[in-house]
């Protein structure tokens, strides 16, 4: 380890070399390695890149890296080359030879590999001309595509462990902390408590021995905001666990990381090997005096090990059950030390409140909420991916704009924000500026900002139902509320879906929400019902058209609904007979088919088969409907 | 204490500070339902019934888990915590059989039980295990459900019977996690965990192993927290609930639990443990907790006196066998006759039997019939003689168990550990087998076997560096203590420096150690450590009450109060109250009257394995059972059991407990000293007109210095009181007598034996032979050996062997234990009858006075080879 005892002073005269050693390469080509691009198989683009590269000659010239996730996972693999940040989308292994032949030597732009604007239908060259990309603040994420995570001098080559060395020479521990009270930032996890007020109360705990903790648990469905950043940039958030330890005065740190993770556990890992040769991690760092160091746990697959908690539980080998607070894990969490426990943005975000300031920071976002967020766009949505918006953007902003609208010309219908005990958020809410307070006044939370957007196709009832189902699933079973409320939540919902709703359901559903989240032990019971009691808020008709009328308006519940083939379209082609999966469907060539409603399982093929023009198929619900249909086709004699 | 101030329901109440708000509550009678409150336990928070307001504080925070704070305003009944609380209860109600809480024929029902209560399928609620002792029961009636709203989930569990001692059935489980945290945070067992998540959470065991799998000791902790029926003791349903309880000393080990006996009016019908007892408080183990039934009901007792009569023993008179014995003792001389006694009798029961055989018999040719497995007749004793306190092992830095296998012997010994170990102690084992410590962390220092005794020694070498009057020890090696402990010499230096550091150090070593070596040597090594480190000393006495027995003249050798047979002065001062004269010479020890032959008559008081009958020409057994010994007894005389009496023993510690009477003996049965009395009385009259116990500890309280200030009253009201025997020298370094043998047998030793003890047993009744639950975990019938040992034997999990020692051979199935050293072999305690009766050709030892066997070298033969 040549770096083992570098110190202060020798850091920047080795970060300058970085850099100087850099300047050869006129050209620097970057593949996205996050998770989605790796599933779109950006490795084999990787590879050719470099047998290329090799082939060619030009190792001394270019600079080819994997870097961490761009965000925009909808179109990877996503290939950027600099200085000019050209954007290539769904690059092939097929396509690297051209470009190296046009855009690298003969600085071409290939046509067909550029980003295609949906709504102005224009082509667009440069990454951050990308409307995805534009209206965001990426100052967190956006480091992610410039440096490869597995290289610790990629990260100083930009500036990394500045704000490390700023905290060991010039600030003291309480300044530290007040530095980052006055930033207003607040944590990311979920409940949005003040990050700086969370660390003074953990440094005024007695006792000598505390610890900090850096949540990665990140448990929602499709939510993966904190996992990219571990892969992306592990240093960044490694970076920022080390300054809190020294204002909180911890000495020993743990990362607890999904096993569901594998590249954020080894990203991580080699982040914490090379902190260690490079001094930022263990005794004495950088001649500091302050010492500290991290172990990496890997969680088991729990749901509610996000919970804190929990969390501590897990990491002292217990089952992952939450406890009840106070006491505070600040007073007494982890071994019933002093712990401090911020999830993985929230560490991020601190190297840069210290470089740039709690000032500079404080000017970013809304009132009450500083800074960006993270969030994950997902669900109907046409540019599927994680973005980096200032608090205070508002729904319409991310999901229109950022987020490029809803695909196949369908209407937006409601939002789920905060993973799966948020709430769902309809259209007349989304010029709401969102940040904390905001979100939850509409009764959804930010929680760890996952964003599921919904169509006109989507059916609230099975949202809420589909939602609850998960959080009883993954309620730990501690408290009565949450693991039987919840239980007798998700059977009424069952019940109306299957169209054996009662009227007395509503009221019993909304007395049950109010139990279970007022009574559960932690944040998952508590927030359990949310998707329940917003879908009622808001969309209470869907509830009420399932229970009396027997209909599912939006056309989902299969108990509530029928294909019908119209006689006067049908034209007899055979096509919908022959997919039926059941076949429910008769008829003859030329003659109008029949389903057969006790035979028909409701998969929708007849339709999706049904040929454009003819559209003979058609979907009905509710008890009138299916009435009218049946007098209609009896009387035409079909 | 510093005290706070609280303001719950308006009322000012004050609390210790530390206490929870429900525990404030409590203090001052303002009730809270909860059904996950414990208070021995960490708060769970998982029942949500105790919720609560408290100004400042949002939402409904748990009573039970929220730290009481000075000027805490607290609310614990508005309407908004009534409703919630009314909800979360019809919740627990919906998945626990709930017809006998709110079905609407309840008042009838109790009355003229009119409707057939049906709560599952196999729980009828009229049989539901807990019926009336339900704390469910309890909160649903504050609470005040008329019905349940909720569809009923029934979560058709199956009912598991395949453990022993208790069922589980997890449908009226209401996962108040009491039973997972009393295995963890009291027992350190840990086998009991929830598994699964959200609504299929159940308690159950990791990877969903048997219990007995899952290493439970089968203490029962968490059938006595279960707030419901989900865990119950077998078969206790067909008798109900108790109609009277009373307290009584447990009456297996030295530990000395306190137990609460369950009785209907001529029936035992259970037992648990009592809080309020000195050394266990609320816990026990499998024995205290399960057997105590057994031992009083069941189908070897004896009822009736029986004289042998034409070869085959005939039930008879009190007054014919009275006069049958009387008048055949009458024509031995006193030298003629021999009294094995059990340890496990009472103190008052010991006095008189040694009195009678002193006095009336002129004999002092008595011993305890567990001299081969009891720390009582090792030659050192003194140096047992203090008294101790288990509770100071709570408050120690450090803890070093010398070769004890805790989860078999001494489970109580797990509590108080794991409460150690949680104030920051640090726990070191020493031995050649795992000590059964379940989920307690310790440091484990692996012996050869036998090593133990060169591992003392080489810390006493150690730490004694600079004087060399030891020259014995001195003599010896370092190089050879390693190679002959196995443990090498820096680890020796780190113990030493260690042991030196931290005080209070507590040693705590069994008979299982003492076995192993030259016991006279062993104690001396441990007494020069005590000294060297002021460390202390904790013997496990095995028994009961073999320390009593000690204490109260059980010995050929001394006298009640520990005073020597040949120390004239005090033994005067015993002829003046007994008015008569004590023989002089010393007698002879179990062994001796057993094979002397100089002994025509015995006297057994309790049981001993077989004998060789032709050597005497009288047989005497008075005893609750009918067991082996008892097909030579020319009488029977039938005492009763411990429960069917009353008196006191004295525990490990020095401690002494009243036990009292739970039930009247069963038809002709007497108690111990009764029957003695009769017998005396008809001798010689004078000294044995006693109408009660209480007359007899009057008598001792006379002439045993140590027990004045024993209140006979208190001691009945539950009270006891530590004995400390004073010494007379004071401790000061010894020297050992010889190098111990165990260096020349190891040294071509392939496989060398080791005894597993039987405290599985009362007065001969053995629950391994007749409780299938115990023989089911302690194996019947055994003997244990270390994997590998069996791989390069080629043997197989029950291959049946022969296990050939000198002239001895036993047979016996194999076990295969990772927990042992290789090249040992463990013998179990089943075995001892077979074992006993045949080792009794072998030579005696000077120092144990039995034979040596314990490390013989042994060979073992499959059985069908032979």
């Amino acid at each position: 380890m040549e770096n083992e005892n570098i110190r202060l002073e020798e850091l920047e005269i080795k970060r300058k070399s970085i850099i100087e050693k850099r300047k050869r390469y006129k050209r620097l080509i970057t593949i996205c390695g996050g998770t989605g691009c790796q599933a779109y198989n950006c490795r084999e683009v990787f590879e050719k890149f470099k047998k290329l590269i090799e082939q060619k000659n030009l190792k001394n010239k270019i600079e080819l890296k994997i870097t961490g996730c761009h965000g925009f996972c909808e179109r990877g693999p996503i290939v950027v080359i600099q200085p000019e940040g050209i954007f290539y989308q769904k690059v092939t292994p097929d396509d690297v030879e051209e470009i190296i032949n046009e855009t690298i030597i003969n600085k071409k732009i290939i046509d067909r590999l550029l980003y295609i604007d949906p709504i102005t239908n224009c082509k667009i060259e440069k990454e951050k001309e990308v409307p995805f990309y534009k209206k965001q603040k990426r100052l967190i994420f956006g480091n992610n595509g410039l440096i490869d995570p597995t290289n610790i001098e990629d990260y100083l080559a930009i500036g990394g462990y500045k704000a490390l060395a700023k905290v060991l020479t010039e600030m003291k521990p309480e300044e530290v902390i007040n530095e980052i009270k006055h930033s207003g930032l607040r944590g990311r996890g979920g409940a949005g408590f003040l990050t700086g007020l969370k660390w003074e109360i953990c440094r005024k705990a007695s006792g000598t021995e505390k610890y900090i903790i850096c949540n990665c648990d990140e448990g929602d469905p499709g939510a993966y905001m904190d996992r990219s950043l571990l892969e992306g940039n592990p240093h960044s958030v490694l970076e920022g666990m080390i300054i809190g330890a020294y204002a909180i005065g911890a000495h020993r740190g743990y990362i607890y990381v999904r096993k569901e993770y594998p590249l954020a556990v080894k990203n991580i890992s080699q982040a914490v090997r090379q902190a260690l040769e490079w001094n930022f991690l263990g005794k004495n760092i950088l001649g500091s005096g302050f010492s500290f160091s991290v172990d990496i746990v890997q969680g088991a697959g729990a749901f509610v090990s996000g919970e804190e908690t929990a969390l501590i539980a897990s990491i002292e080998g217990r089952r992952a059950f939450p406890v009840p607070r106070p006491p505070y894990p600040a007073e007494r969490g982890l071994w019933k030390k002093p712990t401090n426990i911020n999830n993985v943005e929230t560490w991020a975000n601190v190297p840069l409140i210290i470089s740039k300031g709690a000032q500079w920071y404080s000017q970013i976002g809304t009132e009450t909420s500083k800074g960006t967020k993270i969030f994950s766009l997902v669900g109907k949505i046409n540019n599927t991916g994680l973005v980096e918006v200032p608090m205070g953007t508002t729904l319409r902003e991310i999901i229109f704009e950022i987020g490029g609208g809803i695909p196949n010309g369908k209407k937006f219908k409601a939002v789920q924000t905060g993973g799966p005990s948020g709430g769902c958020i309809p259209e007349n809410l989304l010029d709401l500026p969102i940040d904390f307070e905001s979100l939850s006044e509409a009764g959804s939370m930010m929680g760890s900002g996952g964003m599921i957007v919904m169509d006109e196709d989507t059916c609230m009832v099975d949202v809420a139902r589909y939602f609850l189902t998960f959080t009883q699933h993954e309620s730990c079973g501690k408290c009565v509320p949450c693991r039987i409320g919840t239980r007798q939540m998700v059977q009424i919902l069952n019940r109306i879906v299957k169209g054996d709703g009662k009227a007395e359901d509503i009221v019993k559903l909304e007395e049950l929400a109010q139990t279970v989240k007022n009574g559960s032990l932690c944040g998952l019971g508590q927030t359990a019902p949310n998707p329940v009691l917003t879908t009622l808020k808001y969309f209470r008709k869907e509830y009420e058209a399932h229970i009396y009328d027997k209909k599912c308006p939006a056309k989902v519940c299969t108990a509530l609904i029928a294909y019908y083939i119209l006689p006067e379209k049908c034209v007899g082609c055979l096509l919908c007979l022959k997919n039926c999966p059941v076949e429910a469907i008769s008829g003859e060539r030329k003659k109008v088919h029949v389903i057969d409603q006790e035979k028909c399982i409701k998969c929708g093929m007849c339709q999706e088969v049904c040929p454009p023009k003819v559209n003979a198929v058609i979907k009905l619900s509710g008890k009138k409907e299916l009435e009218n249909i049946t007098k209609e086709i009896e009387g035409k004699g079909g | 204490m510093e005290r706070i101030k609280l303001i719950i329901d308006g009322q000012e109440v004050t609390a210790k500070k530390g206490v929870t708000v429900l525990e404030a509550a409590k203090e001052a009678d303002i009730y809270i339902p909860t059904l996950c409150y414990h208070p021995f336990l960490s708060p769970f928070g998982g029942c949500r019934l105790c919720i609560v307001e408290i100004e400042g504080m949002k939402g409904y925070p748990t009573s039970c888990t929220t730290p009481a704070e000075d000027g805490m305003k607290i609310k614990t009944s508005t309407s908004e915590i009534q409703k919630i609380r009314k909800q979360v209860l019809e919740l627990i109600l919906t998945e626990h059989p709930n017809s006998c809480l709110v079905c609407q024929h309840k008042e009838n029902c109790d009355e003229y039980k009119a409707t057939i209560r049906k709560v599952d399928q196999i729980t009828g609620c009229e049989f539901c295990p807990n019926n009336n002792q339900c704390e469910l029961q309890e909160v649903v009636k504050y609470i005040g459900i008329e019905k349940i709203d909720l569809p009923s989930i029934y979560r058709n569990l199956p009912i598991e019977r395949e453990d022993p001692f208790f069922e589980r059935d997890y449908n009226l489980c209401i996962l108040c996690g009491k039973c997972v945290r009393v295995c963890h945070e009291v027992r350190g067992v840990g086998t009991l965990t929830f598994v699964n998540r959200g609504p299929r959470t159940v308690v159950g065991t990791a990877f969903n192993r048997s219990h007995i799998d899952a290493g439970c000791q089968f203490c029962g902790a968490c059938v006595d927290v279960c707030p419901t029926g989900a865990l119950s003791e077998k078969g206790r349903r067909l008798y109900g609930t108790s109609d009277e309880v009373v307290t009584a000393i447990c009456p297996y080990c030295g530990i000395g639990c306190r137990l609460v006996v369950e009785r209907k009016p001529d029936r035992i019908i259970g037992s648990y443990p009592d809080i309020k007892g000195e050394t266990n408080q609320g816990q026990a183990c499998l024995r205290g907790r399960f057997t105590i039934t057994d031992i009083v009901h069941n189908k070897d007792r004896v009822l009736h006196p029986l004289i042998r009569k034409n070869g085959n023993l005939e039930e008879t008179s009190w007054e014919e066998t009275l006069d049958f014995v009387v008048e055949k003792l009458k024509k031995y001389k006193g030298e003629e006759i021999g009294f094995i006694v059990s340890p496990q009798l009472f103190n008052e029961d010991y006095y008189l039997i040694q009195k009678f055989a002193r006095l009336a018999l002129k004999t002092n040719n008595i011993d305890v019939s567990s001299r081969f497995t009891s720390i009582s007749t090792y030659s050192e004793i003194k140096d047992f003689a203090n008294a101790y306190n288990l509770q100071e092992i709570e408050q120690a830095k450090l803890i070093i168990l010398l070769g004890l296998d805790i989860g078999y012997y001494h489970p109580l010994l797990n509590v108080k550990l794991k409460k150690a170990t949680d104030n920051g102690a640090k726990l070191i084992h020493i031995g050649s087998r795992k000590p059964g410590l379940g989920f307690i962390p310790y440091r484990e220092i692996k012996t050869k076997p036998g090593g133990e005794f060169y591992f003392i020694l080489g810390l006493v070498k150690k730490l004694n560096e600079k004087t060399s009057d030891l020259t014995n020890i001195n003599k010896i090696s370092f190089e050879e203590i390693e190679k002959q402990s196995g443990i090498p010499s820096e680890e020796i230096t780190e113990l030493s420096d260690l042991i030196g550091n931290q005080t209070p150090c507590i040693i705590i070593y069994g008979l299982e150690f003492l076995q192993l070596n030259n016991s006279s040597d062993t104690v001396k090594l441990l007494n020069n450590l005590a000294i060297l480190t002021g460390s202390k000393l904790f013997p496990l006495w095995e028994e009961s009450n073999s320390r009593g027995a000690w204490i109260f003249g059980i010995s050929p050798y001394i006298l009640p109060g520990c005073i020597e047979i040949r120390d004239k002065k005090n033994i005067s001062a015993f002829e003046k109250v007994w008015k008569g004269s004590i023989p002089e010479n010393l007698g002879s020890s179990l062994m001796e009257i057993l094979n002397d032959k100089k002994i025509k008559v015995l006297y057994i008081i309790g049981d001993i394995p077989e004998i060789v009958k032709e050597n005497f020409d009288f047989i005497i057994v008075q005893n609750p059972f009918f067991t082996q010994i008892c097909e030579n007894a020319d009488v029977i005389l039938p005492a009763c059991t411990w429960a069917e009496g009353e008196g006191s023993f004295i525990n490990t510690e020095g401690r002494i407990q009243f036990s009292n009477k739970v039930i009247e003996p069963l038809e002709d049965s007497k108690p111990d000293w009764w029957i003695i009395a009769q017998i005396g009385k008809k001798i010689i009259g004078e000294g044995f007109q006693y109408n009660s116990i209480n007359e007899i500890f009057k008598e001792i309280k006379k002439v045993i210095p140590y027990f004045q200030k024993v209140s006979y009253s208190r001691l009945r009201e539950g009270e006891s009181f530590l004995i400390e025997i004073s010494l007379k020298e004071p401790r000061k370094l010894k020297d050992i007598e010889k190098i111990p043998d165990f260096i020349k047998k190891s040294r071509n030793s392939q496989l060398l034996l080791m005894f597993r003890n039987d405290l599985d047993n009362y007065r001969g009744f053995s629950l391994i032979k007749n409780n299938r639950g115990v023989a089911l975990i302690r194996g019947y019938n055994i003997v244990e050996l270390n994997p590998e040992d069996c791989k390069r034997l080629d043997l197989k999990e029950k291959d049946r062997l022969k296990i050939i020692l000198k002239s001895i051979e036993v047979e016996a199935e194999v076990k295969i234990n990772e927990d042992i050293s290789q090249n040992t072999v463990y013998l179990h305690s089943s075995l001892f009858n077979d074992y006993f009766s045949k080792i009794l050709t072998l030579p005696i030892e000077s120092d144990t006075k039995v034979p040596d066997t314990q490390l013989s070298e042994i060979k073992i033969v499959r059985s069908e080879d032979v």
